[in-house]
């Protein structure tokens, strides 16, 4: 179409705006980087991953106790929010009379909108004391950040399976109930099988998501810098690393806690990949 | 306004060997035929045949499509609608277009008639006497002057379809397309606006597409077939009725098929 | 057979409601909990005063003050940024390359969790561009965090304006621009509205991203390159070091209640939104 030259100006502006996300994300990897890489460089990737001590005092920076934490975690958050999150996805999409689900899904959404350190809070004034004295410990635990977590982790994993429930094709459901099917037959036999790369995909998200987590976790992990044994000992994770010592760390310390910051970013980065891949291979197939 | 540009042959409209394509899919098949000034021109046939993308093609709109290919010349008072350098917007606003829907805007019917004069700059007073102008030429004016600022929204399918023909005559063009404007509508409102078209045919050049031979015939002058892409043949809707001459024609009008 | 399918049919249905019921449970026990526990400690005091004593006594007016200009800040900064890019998306280019990489762009950033954006922030804005810990900092770095939100909502609400409104305007002779501000943009404005509300939502609790960039510090801030302690991070220090359980309850009373207040105003935009589109013929 011929356009005017104030067409065309708007046009480039709107460009311009257009790539601000792009920039964004390329300035934050290159800070990002830049900040962390000169202790990578000098202590070794592999050596600052895989080092068991924590001791920026004596610059000693091994992150492999934060990344056993970072994983511990999340491994208990996925198990405490997937199985209630699809679970929640189930009753919305296929159980929920309709004015419950007008009810219950903005309820869930409104989960998403309470801070973290809300939840982090709540961990410390129940969880905490409740994992204490029924299961002993701390109570500053793996335990008690994986449920925090599990619980902040709903949305999305309801959000993200929801969807993926609602686009199997009607037919499917209506093949089974003609064959004289129960509800919970349908959904066990045909709709959860169909819908299984958008849960999975929800999954690969909510870990995402409960790697990511920072407050929370700070407020009832306990922090301690070793190798979880058991889901009642304290943790620290990759984000609570960096946001306990960042206020006041300098020189080599605060380099090494945006090495911590690569290393989440890495991890971060491919489990979006992950999702991404199993999102739209899902639709293909 | 009618008297300008028009070429050697006094023709409004000319078609010359024109070609479509949307990407690989070819819609028009080397059409050629001609429009006068001030005439209704209607263009029937089954659905795929063309006639949309023909209608489209006359005032660009589809160019909003990726991929589309056209050979040949399709002009408009001797000037080449698809030369490099039309400015495509004044084209479109000498060239106006009544959609099959009739979808009103999501604004008052004073605002939705005034949308494309105020585009160009029209305001104030003469905004308003060409609001009131259109709406009395579409026949819809009695029933809407003392309710301007309502929604359109308000309004029956009959009157939102005079209501889009009102958005394009504010815009005083030359030419008008209707694409099929009253598939959707109920016998009454489908001969207003017949029969404003008839009054209207005096001032402007209108080219209807139907896929309905009946209207076709009902409405009069020039009617051309297309089918799949061809233009079979166009004449007078008086002998095309009687006495077609090609059997596809001949099919079509008798309802083998359509 | 059939009795056994049925008799696991109900305990199924049980399990899913049980599920939903607990998850709303949850949500209620914790509004209650912090509503319960922080209202009695609100007052109009606590409201309009500034911190004494850390935070141990007095109110919250500056962090009141905080919060407020940095989520408005950063919806200013990034909506015109988010709404540009959805308008360059839906209306000036078709699916390809240069898309996809813009897309990509947005969704990447969205799934960067909060700390690296705080991260980011202090190295960039506190330091590279040496604006020190402050208000301007911390609501650019907001405003880089709610950006893939405003896309995709503002993507979204322009792409469910009917096609038609966009043929009636080129039609009448409108220029690509003149389509956008005058028929399609009115239309999606309820819903690019919504999107936005729930930006301000997200950004009113966000704390790692802001302690990094607007600093903590507990005076009213006069301009923008004043640091900041929003009320979120004021609940997290009064918490986690033990100050003042009562003024923690009361800052997380008012956090709540401000989320709860946009969720509903979110939710009305949402429903009128919707209502409007159904009476729009397509």
């Amino acid at each position: 179409m011929a356009m005017t030259w104030q067409e065309k100006a708007i046009e480039r502006l709107l460009f311009l705006i257009a790539l601000s996300a792009v920039t964004v994300l390329i300035l934050i990897t290159v800070f990002i980087f830049r900040g962390g890489w000169p202790i990578l460089a000098k202590v070794g990737v592999g050596k600052f991953v895989s080092g068991l001590k924590w001791a920026p005092s004596r610059g000693v920076f091994g992150i492999l106790p934060m990344i056993a934490g970072s994983l511990w975690v999340t491994i208990g958050a996925l198990i405490v929010g997937v199985p209630l999150g699809v679970a929640c996805a189930v009753f919305l999409a296929e159980i929920a009379p309709p004015r419950v689900g007008a009810f219950v899904k903005p309820a869930i959404e409104l989960l998403a909108g309470i801070p973290s350190v809300v939840y982090g809070f709540m961990g410390l004034v129940i969880l905490v004391p409740f994992v204490r004295t029924v299961f002993g410990g701390p109570g500053f635990s793996v335990l008690a950040a994986a449920i925090v977590l599990g619980i902040m982790i709903l949305p999305t994993v309801v959000s993200i399976s929801y969807d993926a429930i609602r686009s199997v094709p009607r037919v499917y459901r209506e093949g089974m109930y003609s064959l004289g099917a129960t509800r919970w037959q349908t959904i066990s036999m045909v709709i959860l099988p169909a819908a299984r790369s958008g849960i999975l995909a929800s999954v690969i998200l909510g870990m995402g998501r409960a790697i990511g987590e920072t407050m929370a976790v700070i407020m009832v992990a306990g922090n301690a810098t070793l190798i979880p044994r058991s889901p009642l000992d304290p943790v620290r994770t990759l984000t609570s690393n960096i946001a306990l010592e960042m206020g006041y760390a300098a020189g080599d310390h605060r380099t090494a806690l945006f090495a911590t910051g690569i290393v989440l970013f890495v991890i971060i980065a491919i489990l979006n990949l992950i999702a991404r891949r199993v999102l739209t291979g899902g639709v293909r197939r | 306004m009618n008297e300008g540009g028009q070429d050697r042959l006094g023709f409004k409209i000319e078609a010359r060997g024109f070609n479509f394509f949307y990407g690989e899919r070819q819609a028009l098949k080397d059409i050629s035929f001609a429009v006068p000034g001030n005439t209704l021109q209607v263009i029937m046939g089954p659905t795929g045949s063309g006639k949309t993308t023909f209608l489209r093609a006359l005032n660009r709109l589809n160019d909003l499509v990726p991929r589309i290919r056209t050979a040949g010349e399709l002009l408009i008072d001797g000037h080449n609608v698809y030369a490099r350098g039309t400015d495509v917007a004044r084209l479109r606003s000498r060239v106006g277009m009544v959609f099959a829907l009739p979808t009103p805007l999501p604004l008052s019917i004073f605002d939705n008639v005034a949308y494309g004069p105020r585009c160009r700059g029209v305001k104030g007073s003469e905004l308003k006497d060409r609001v009131e102008h259109a709406l009395k030429q579409a026949a819809i004016w009695d029933e809407v002057a003392d309710r301007l600022n309502d929604s359109a929204a308000a309004l029956s399918g009959g009157q939102q379809q005079r209501l889009a023909l009102a958005r394009v005559l504010a815009m005083r063009p030359e030419i008008i397309l209707l694409d099929e404007p009253t598939s959707g509508l109920d016998p009454l409102s489908t001969l207003r606006i017949e029969e404003a078209l008839r009054e209207l045919v005096s001032d402007y050049t209108i080219i209807l597409v139907t896929h309905n031979p009946l209207q076709a015939a009902r409405i009069g002058g020039n009617v051309a077939f297309f089918y799949l892409g061809e233009l079979v043949e166009n004449g007078p809707a008086g002998e095309l009725f009687t006495n077609p001459r090609d059997r596809r024609t001949e099919d079509y009008i008798t309802g083998k098929f359509g | 057979m059939n009795a056994r399918a049925k008799a696991a049919d109900r305990r199924a249905s049980a399990l899913f409601w049980g599920a939903a019921l607990l998850v709303i449970a949850i949500l209620a026990g914790i509004i209650l909990y912090i509503l319960v526990n922080g209202v009695p400690a609100l007052s109009w005091a606590f409201l309009t005063q500034a911190p004494a004593k850390m935070g141990r006594e007095g109110g919250v007016l500056p962090m009141i003050v905080g919060t407020l200009v940095l989520t408005v800040m950063a919806i200013l900064i990034a909506t015109p940024l988010g709404v540009g890019t959805a308008i360059y998306l839906t209306e000036y280019t078709r699916e390809g390359p240069v898309t996809q990489i813009i897309r990509f762009g947005a969704e990447s950033l969205a799934g960067i969790p909060s700390i690296i954006f705080g991260l980011f922030g202090f190295i960039f804005f506190v330091i590279e561009l040496d604006l020190g810990w402050s208000i301007l900092s911390g609501a650019l770095t907001l405003a880089a965090m709610i950006l893939p939100t405003i896309i995709r909502t503002a993507e979204e609400s322009l792409r469910s304006v009917p096609v038609s409104f966009r043929e009636i305007s080129y039609a009448l002779g409108a220029s690509r621009w003149q389509t956008v501000t005058r028929a399609v943009l009115p239309t999606a404005m309820p819903g690019i509205v919504t999107g936005i509300v729930l930006a301000l939502g997200r950004s009113i609790g966000e704390t790692a991203a802001v302690i990094f960039t607007a600093g903590s510090s507990l005076r009213l801030p006069t301009s923008l390159f004043d640091p900041v302690r929003t009320l979120p991070v004021h609940f997290y220090i009064l918490a986690r070091e033990g100050i003042s359980l009562q003024k923690a309850y009361a800052t997380a009373a008012i956090l709540v209640i401000a989320i709860l207040l946009i969720n509903f105003v979110a939710y009305y935009l949402l429903a009128r939104f919707s209502a409007r589109r159904g009476a729009v013929r397509r």
